[in-house]
């Protein structure tokens, strides 16, 4: 066997790729299967991972697994863009005085975080003119703080109806949704409104990609009158709580008597009462004054799944 | 009483010639080599009646055909009897002026029963085998008597539905030891059917072998000739078990059975839930086997009938099999398959429905057979044009509050068939369930839920939905797997009123028999049409005496 080349070059090959694209800063692994000169093995190796000429990383090669390759445990580089690394690999026989070197480029695709945005808690509808609240929140995909970062929302036009810094303490319920309550005043049109809650995630550690959401209102004029609706059993009339009363833009739902109090301005109104288990008739409610209606509700037979064929 | 043979060896000449004279080579060379390789040169067990299935059917069988003398050998491919039947509410739809009918003030004859069953006007009827429903009916007030005779006991009560224009519908009481129930607790009352009906069975002598399955029917040559027994794979590899009578195929549905299922409807390909596949696979086992030798098929519009409970929506949202009266409890024998319970949903104004695209397509306050076909729609997948893919149920915390949901195991299953997003963008990130062929848009969802919200707002929904109550906007976001479950199978193997079953030209297959829901002609639903052709099936292998002479 010739030995300066045996000795001269480990050969290296991607067994693992790289994510085609990964999260700046994120944890990633690459595997690489190697072969090694005549003679030679893993054993006592060292590795490098250069970025140009720093060093990202070195070490001793890990263990390969059972099938001869060997995974590289990785963070990304905080920078978006393309990236370009160099893993060597190389190894020194001292008693021969032997030095084998192979290396690999590994290229990266490295993206900002993603983020996301949820709006709730939006009255609907409101009275124009009127200042109501919101809850809105953001998400980054990589689970980044965002306390103290700003989130804004805008109107149609793109003017800026209010703003807010994120809180520092996630939404109960998630994983990491950082939210912030914002004021806001509703326009004196009376339409619906899509407004847009955006973030723009600036001066952090690692990139981030800003995102909008959409969110609507109505908004209704004054009110004038109350509709009083009272929702109770056709056959017992018994009250039936929670059940779900929309009257025209309006929505309520029954308290444990049965009853809803609606306030409303002029006009004429459809009133759609929901509530499972019963089928409750749709009608109008003309408002020229505080009105009272009694909506008997007919209880539907308890739901036999043996007994659901139709003709 | 017959008795059983174990380990009887038939040489395959004998079995051919039916005991005759040695028939000579050249006599013998008129069956084709490859017909005589099918009749096996051993039969492990012997029996007068092979019984495939010992669910309602079958044991119905069992007990009928013992009664009369026949001895019976009834295999089940499950751990345990009772089939679909064990898994049921337990509701018969028995009529024609029996007792209970009586107790109850009601009206009924034999003849009523035929002409609700066979009526015009309703779907469940209408395309029925009218000779199938002429014996249903004659056997409707002796089967009432006879379950009563097996030790089946009735609770009070009694119901109209489907066809029917007087009540006959009553349940069954529960069977009173709980570690022998199997199904699910709530309101299935099927095991005080079958339990009855296979202590019936067994004190009558019939050997119930469980955990075998059958691969195979025997017959004398592929498409002509008697069916002479089955082979079946046992606990201990495969057996040969010969029917000197017959052998009857009571293996239930075929709804689990992907391929025979879209025979009768293309659009049910693989992701769509079945009803009680945690413990009855319906495999479609017995028709299979019987079309290999020449049954064919009956009654088929029935299945694609749209009335009834042969698709129905998933009610128990966020498991894989979320069927509207099952709920498998962690402590049930079945959980470990069912894995989760599911999110029971009241009130389906609290969600709306998805496709695998993100994009709503029908009222989801709606249920019946439109609704079914929206489901069905093509999601707009170039790979996928039959089925609708998966329907996701899309809901907010809120409407957790609502519906007083617990959003973990056991309630639901983690495992594809459940996700949660901080937002909906991570929501429709995190879907991957195993029939979710192509990644949600986010931007898609975002778009569907903006839409329904503003809905919400106006009072005007894109498909019409009146419920608009509640919008879908508090983190965090759930996706619940509510893909529609198939249930009833209401087409099946040709027979005839004998329940034989006949072949592609028209012809009685000697000593084959089926009855149940692999049975074809008779699309009532539930067991009672399982029962009575079970009966006449046992009855007519025993003795040999048509039906209508009951």
């Amino acid at each position: 066997m010739d030995e300066k080349k045996a000795g001269s070059a480990i050969r290296l090959g991607l067994t693992k790729a790289p994510p085609s694209s990964i999260d700046a800063g994120a944890e990633f692994s690459v595997s690489v299967g190697l072969e090694w000169p005549g003679g030679m093995g893993p054993d006592g190796a060292t590795y490098r991972i250069l970025d140009g000429k720093k060093t990202i990383t070195s070490g001793a090669l890990p263990k390969p697994s059972e099938d001869g390759s060997v995974a590289f445990a990785l963070t990304a580089p905080a920078s978006a863009g393309e990236h370009r690394w160099l893993l060597t690999v190389a190894k020194d026989e001292n008693d021969a005085g032997k030095r084998a070197e192979g290396a690999l480029p590994l290229a990266l695709t490295i993206v900002p975080h993603a983020t996301s945005l949820a709006v709730w808690d939006v009255p609907s509808p409101v009275v124009r003119g009127a200042k109501f609240v919101v809850k809105a929140g953001a998400k980054c995909t990589a689970s980044c703080g965002f306390g103290g970062r700003e989130i804004e929302i805008r109107d149609e036009a793109g003017e800026l109806m209010g703003s807010a810094p994120l809180g520092t303490i996630t939404w109960e319920g998630t994983a990491s949704l950082y939210w912030a309550t914002l004021q806001l005043k509703a326009p004196r049109k009376q339409e619906l409104h899509a407004w847009t809650l955006s973030f723009s995630p600036s001066e952090t550690d690692l990139p981030h990609e800003g995102a909008t959401s959409r969110f609507s209102f109505v908004t209704v004029p004054e009110p004038e009158h109350s509709v009083s609706v009272k929702v109770v059993n056709t056959k017992t009339k018994a009250p039936i709580p929670n059940a779900q009363v929309r009257l025209g833009l309006y929505r309520a739902v029954t308290d444990e008597t049965g009853a809803a109090k609606i306030p409303v301005p002029k006009g004429k109104f459809p009133l759609i009462v929901t509530r499972v288990g019963y089928e409750i008739p749709e009608r109008n409610v003309l408002v020229s004054k505080d009105v009272r209606v009694r909506i008997a509700a007919e209880q539907l037979p308890e739901e036999d799944p043996f007994a659901t064929w139709t003709a | 009483m017959g008795k059983l043979e174990k380990n009887s060896i038939v040489s395959r000449r004998s079995v051919l010639s039916g005991g005759a004279a040695a028939v000579g080579g050249a006599a013998l060379s008129g069956l084709a080599t490859e017909a005589n390789a099918q009749v096996p040169t051993r039969w492990d067990r012997t029996a007068d009646l092979v019984i495939v299935g010992a669910g309602v059917s079958g044991l119905s069988a069992a007990c009928e055909a013992a009664e009369h003398g026949a001895s019976v050998i009834a295999i089940d491919m499950n751990f345990d009897i009772g089939g679909h039947g064990i898994m049921s509410g337990g509701q018969l739809h028995l009529g024609g002026g029996n007792a209970h009918q009586k107790l109850e003030g009601v009206t009924d004859s034999p003849d009523s029963v035929f002409k609700d069953w066979t009526r015009h006007d309703h779907r469940a009827a209408r395309y029925s085998d009218r000779d199938l429903v002429r014996i249903f009916a004659d056997w409707n007030v002796d089967t009432y008597d006879w379950l009563l005779k097996q030790g089946v006991k009735y609770e009070t009560g009694m119901q109209q539905s489907a066809a029917s224009t007087v009540p006959r519908q009553f349940r069954t009481i529960e069977w009173h030891i709980p570690s022998e129930v199997i199904s699910p607790r709530r309101n299935r009352n099927g095991s005080g059917l079958v339990r009855p009906l296979a202590n019936s069975a067994r004190a009558k002598g019939v050997d119930i072998v469980l955990n075998t399955k059958m691969t195979k029917l025997i017959r004398e040559q592929p498409l002509s000739g008697r069916v002479l027994g089955i082979t079946a794979q046992g606990p201990n590899g495969p057996i040969n078990i010969q029917a000197r009578k017959g052998v009857l195929l009571c293996t239930g549905g075929h709804t689990d059975n992907v391929n025979l299922r879209r025979t009768f409807d293309p659009r049910l390909t693989e992701e769509y839930q079945v009803a009680c596949s945690a413990y009855s696979p319906q495999s479609g086992d017995g028709e299979i086997a019987a079309m290999d030798v020449g049954a064919s098929l009956w009654a088929t519009a029935n299945q694609t009938a749209e009335a009834g409970t042969a698709i129905t929506k998933t009610r128990h949202i966020g498991c894989q099999w979320g069927y509207n009266s099952l709920v498998y409890e962690p402590d049930s024998p079945l959980f470990p398959k069912a894995r989760a319970m599911g999110l029971t949903v009241e009130d389906f104004q609290n969600i709306i429905m998805v496709k695998e695209n993100g994009l709503r397509f029908f009222d989801e306050t709606r249920s019946g057979y439109d609704f079914f076909a929206a489901c069905m729609s093509w999601s707009g997948d170039p790979q996928k044009l039959n089925g609708g893919g998966p329907i996701w149920a899309i809901f907010d915390q809120a409407a957790v509050t609502r519906e007083r949901w617990k959003t973990e195991p056991p309630y639901v299953d983690l495992s594809g068939w459940f996700f949660k997003g901080d937002t909906l963008k991570e929501l429709a990130d995190n879907i991957a369930g195993p029939y979710q062929r192509r990644k949600m848009n986010p931007a898609v969802l975002e778009e569907t839920v903006a839409k329904f919200n503003a809905g919400i707002d106006s009072g005007k929904d894109e498909f019409g939905r009146k419920a608009l109550n509640f919008k879908i906007a508090q983190p965090p976001f759930f996706a619940a797997w509510t893909t529609p479950i198939l249930h009833d199978t209401l087409a099946g193997l040709h027979t005839n009123t004998n329940a034989q079953v006949v072949d592609r030209k028209g012809e009685v297959i000697p000593a084959l028999y089926c009855a149940g829901e692999s049975m074809g002609g008779f699309a009532q639903h539930g067991l009672a049409r399982c029962i009575i052709f079970g009966r006449v099936a046992g009855r007519h292998a025993a003795t040999g005496r048509v039906a209508s002479a009951l």
